[in-house]
């Protein structure tokens, strides 16, 4: 397994696999990162009251289970679990960040396989002219 | 009381074959129960956590949103265009308010 | 650059340097971040921009004699005098004040009736940053400027601090305009539509020329949301790319985005969104005398405060941008016409005004400047006003705008100067408490925003300025660790102790306790009263920050 470069702001692994024990009975080791995923966040968010989060998944709807996201610093870091249905593997909402965190987009797919897509999003006092 | 919700298609009329968005706006304060008033007290939770979208009576979708989703919330689905019909949005929160719209999918 | 004996010649007979011989098959006439300022004043640019190690030496982060060196001006030229702060009482001496709306506009005509007397076509286009922070914008609530700007027959604006003006303000003064205001990123909150055209097209003679508005990203983080409630303004590079496409295939044969992004953002933009020939980039109140090429893009900076007209001469072809010829024209007031409109405009305008803005409240008996990375002689200035007026406050914030004026060594202050340097629409000082532990973290998050490495993540602010506390600087550590050794009063922070803070122009009295039995008044209020008290004043540069592995310099206040 390749190292990872550097830690994602905002993470916090331990609460995030916490949240993920507790939603999906599985830890972040079985997590698959998978380029197959878009989570797409902006980099500073405009309030943290309102996060646009938007998760694209490049694959057959049939191969899609469930879309989760995660916020691992947020009090809940569950933010919502999407079932697609005949909906394509799409979702976009806007979502409350406590704080600056590492944000996760998990697809199960079914096959059952848990594939994985991280971002981070700085929630900041701001200031400049 | 009921949940105001919008429903809007983009594009509002898209060809046979192509994909579109389905979005939801729902007018909610999303309470996360993590929040204090002005006195400090905290504010209790109360949120949407159930939004199901229907189409001609067929359940083709479903989110469950936690405690933390904004006030005002978006839900965005997308989905791709087959037969012209109505799509209803079933929203419920942790109180048991519901809110309900509908929108209908016409072909270019 | 200009000898001294041909800058005597130049300022004898400016035409050489603002008559200019035709070149290719367009003409942009850019200026940006005029902050309001109506009248020639002087402006010193930043002795330091501490630059994240990884972007050091590039265009937006040279200073002194380094930003010279850069493009290879002449030291004591009328370029140096625009782009340095080295030699700048004698060059303010020597050359006269800059700007002023008058002086703006008659340039601009000058230069845009020579493009058309050879036939060519021209686009007058403002970055933004045009309606506030001024006496002139403060009495009229911006529309003295947007008046001008109809004058001068402004072509398209982009927009940031006119947000500071309050929604309903800011989209009738767009709707007076009589050009117009473009944007890729105004959006609705609701659904996300768009509210201003993205692009407009420009047949400018044989070739079509596209330009792409976008405004400043983060009018959200960085002023109070009331302003500004149902909009977003967020960077969205999708969206961008979705506009300059389209504008492509409505048969843009060039693409020009006029940009309020700030100049490392536009330079990480310039590499990731295809068909940008140009960016005209405004925000960061950089000067770039010679374009900056990133990937295919040219990128012009603004300058700011009504220092220079960009004259941008594009040598158009089927498929962008084939060469382009930029020219700084100085707005050296006292060397240029004025324009006699807008002089009667301004005399009307302000006719009721005169005494209020140009009284005398103080003679200042040393340089007092704003731009810089960490710490000015302005911002020590506001600390002593409020700490006299207010002994019991422990700190004083002072937000890192990079607006404001210069005061020269003799000079008197008057309230016009007071507006340019604290003309906010959201004026408040406040007093709150706050907890070490807070202050500490604030200081790493400010740091954080300015020296990560990464555009995506600068909010293209200078770092808050603190009185009465003193600290070391690491701009290379890692996240968390950049702020050392904090000291209030002399000593060591304490991270549980409560510690009364003062702070104006920004949000941070929102993470403190607001302190009981004080009514928050407007800062220039304050600083008006602690002049006319004082009668003259001195501010000799005390750095409170000191910066590891940077040389930091200070510049010369008093002569
Ligand atoms: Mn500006
Ligand atoms: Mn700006």
């Amino acid at each position: 397994v390749p190292a990872r470069a550097q830690a994602l702001e905002g993470e916090d692994l331990a609460k995030l696999e916490k949240a993920l024990q507790e939603v999906l009975g599985k830890g972040f080791k079985d997590l698959t990162p998978s380029d197959l995923i878009k989570l797409n966040m902006p980099a500073i968010a405009e309030s943290g009251a309102n996060v646009p989060a938007e998760v694209e998944v490049n694959l057959p709807s049939s191969q899609v289970k469930a879309i989760h996201l995660f916020a691992d610093k947020n009090p809940t870091p569950h933010l919502v679990a999407v079932i697609p249905m005949k909906a394509l593997p799409y979702y976009a909402t806007r979502v409350r960040l406590a704080e600056t965190t590492a944000i996760r987009a998990v697809v199960e797919t079914a096959d059952g396989k848990f594939l994985l897509a991280s971002a981070s999003t700085r929630v900041t006092v701001g200031g400049c002219g | 009381m009921a949940i105001r919700t919008i429903v809007r298609l983009t594009p509002a009329k898209p060809k046979a074959g192509e994909n579109f968005k389905l979005q939801v706006v729902a007018q909610h304060p999303n309470e996360p129960g993590t929040r204090r008033d002005a006195e400090g007290k905290i504010i209790p939770a109360k949120y949407i956590n159930q939004v199901e979208i229907y189409f001609e009576g067929e359940k083709v979708a479903e989110a469950k949103p936690g405690p933390s989703t904004s006030a005002n919330p978006l839900y965005g689905f997308m989905f791709k265009a087959e037969k012209v019909g109505t799509f209803t949005v079933k929203l419920k929160d942790t109180d048991g308010d519901t809110g309900e719209g509908t929108v209908k999918l016409e072909l270019a | 650059g200009l000898g001294p004996r041909a800058l005597a010649q130049v300022l004898e007979n400016p035409s050489r340097l603002y008559d200019l011989p035709p070149y290719g098959n367009a003409t942009l006439l850019y200026f940006s971040d005029l902050h309001g300022q109506a009248f020639p004043h002087y402006f010193m640019e930043p002795p330091n921009l501490i630059a994240p190690k990884p972007l050091m030496g590039r265009p937006g982060y040279l200073t002194g004699e380094a930003i010279l060196r850069y493009y290879g001006v002449e030291r004591k030229t009328p370029l140096a005098y625009l782009l340095s702060y080295l030699d700048f009482v004698e060059l303010a001496k020597a050359f006269g004040p800059i700007g002023g709306l008058s002086a703006l506009t008659a340039l601009i005509r000058r230069q845009k009736a020579q493009v058309e007397a050879e036939g060519g076509r021209v686009l007058v286009l403002d970055g933004g940053d045009t309606w506030t922070n001024s006496g002139l914008s403060l009495l009229t609530q911006g529309e003295a400027l947007v008046d001008w700007q109809n004058l001068t027959g402004v072509d398209h604006m982009v927009s940031h601090w006119e947000w500071t003006l309050g929604r309903e303000r800011a989209e009738a003064l767009f709707k007076k305009l009589k050009g117009e205001h473009l944007s890729y990123n105004v959006v609705d909150e609701l659904f996300g539509d768009p509210l201003y055209p993205a692009y407009r097209i420009h047949q400018m003679g044989r070739y079509a020329l596209a330009v792409v508005g976008a405004t400043y990203p983060y009018v959200k983080v960085s002023h109070p949301e009331q302003f500004t409630e149902g909009l977003s303004f967020a960077l969205d590079v999708r969206r961008l790319q979705e506009a300059v496409d389209q504008a492509r295939a409505e048969g843009a044969d060039a693409v020009v985005l006029l940009s309020h992004n700030g100049l490392q953002l536009d330079a990480a933009l310039a590499e990731r969104v295809k068909g940008i020939d140009l960016i005209l980039s405004g925000h960061t109140h950089d000067l770039t005398p010679s374009p900056w090429r990133v990937g295919k893009t040219w990128i012009v900076a603004g300058s700011a405060s009504g220092k220079a007209l960009m004259r941008v001469d594009l040598e158009l072809f089927k498929g962008g941008i084939a060469n382009l010829r930029l020219k700084i024209l100085p707005v050296l007031a006292r060397h240029l016409p004025g324009a006699p409109d807008v002089e009667a405009f301004l005399e009307k305008t302000l006719a009721p005004h005169r005494q209020h803005l140009f009284e005398p409240l103080a003679v200042s008996d040393s340089l007092l400047y704003k731009r810089d990375t960490l710490y000015s002689t302005w911002d020590e200035l506001v600390g002593q006003a409020v700490k006299a007026l207010y002994p019991e406050v422990d700190l004083v914030f002072s937000p890192a705008v990079r607006w404001g004026t210069t005061i020269l060594p003799g000079q008197a202050i008057t309230r016009d100067h007071l507006y340019a340097y604290l003309g906010f629409t959201y004026p408040d000082l406040y007093l709150f408490w706050l907890h070490g532990e807070q202050i500490r973290n604030t200081l790493e998050d400010i740091a954080s925003n300015v020296f990560t490495p990464d555009p995506f993540y600068q909010q293209g602010g200078d770092v808050s300025r603190v009185f009465g506390l003193r600290y070391v600087l690491d701009p290379d550590a890692p996240v968390g660790k950049r702020i050392r050794e904090v000291e209030v009063g002399g000593k060591p922070l304490d991270p549980n102790r409560r510690y009364l803070a003062a702070s104006y122009g920004g949000r941070l009295q929102r993470l403190g306790e607001a302190k009981a039995g004080y009514e928050p008044r407007p800062i220039y209020q304050v600083l008006e009263e602690y002049l006319k008290a004082a009668g003259h004043v001195k501010v000799l540069p005390k750095p409170n920050v000191r910066v590891l592995g940077r040389n930091y310099r200070v510049p010369e206040v008093s002569s």
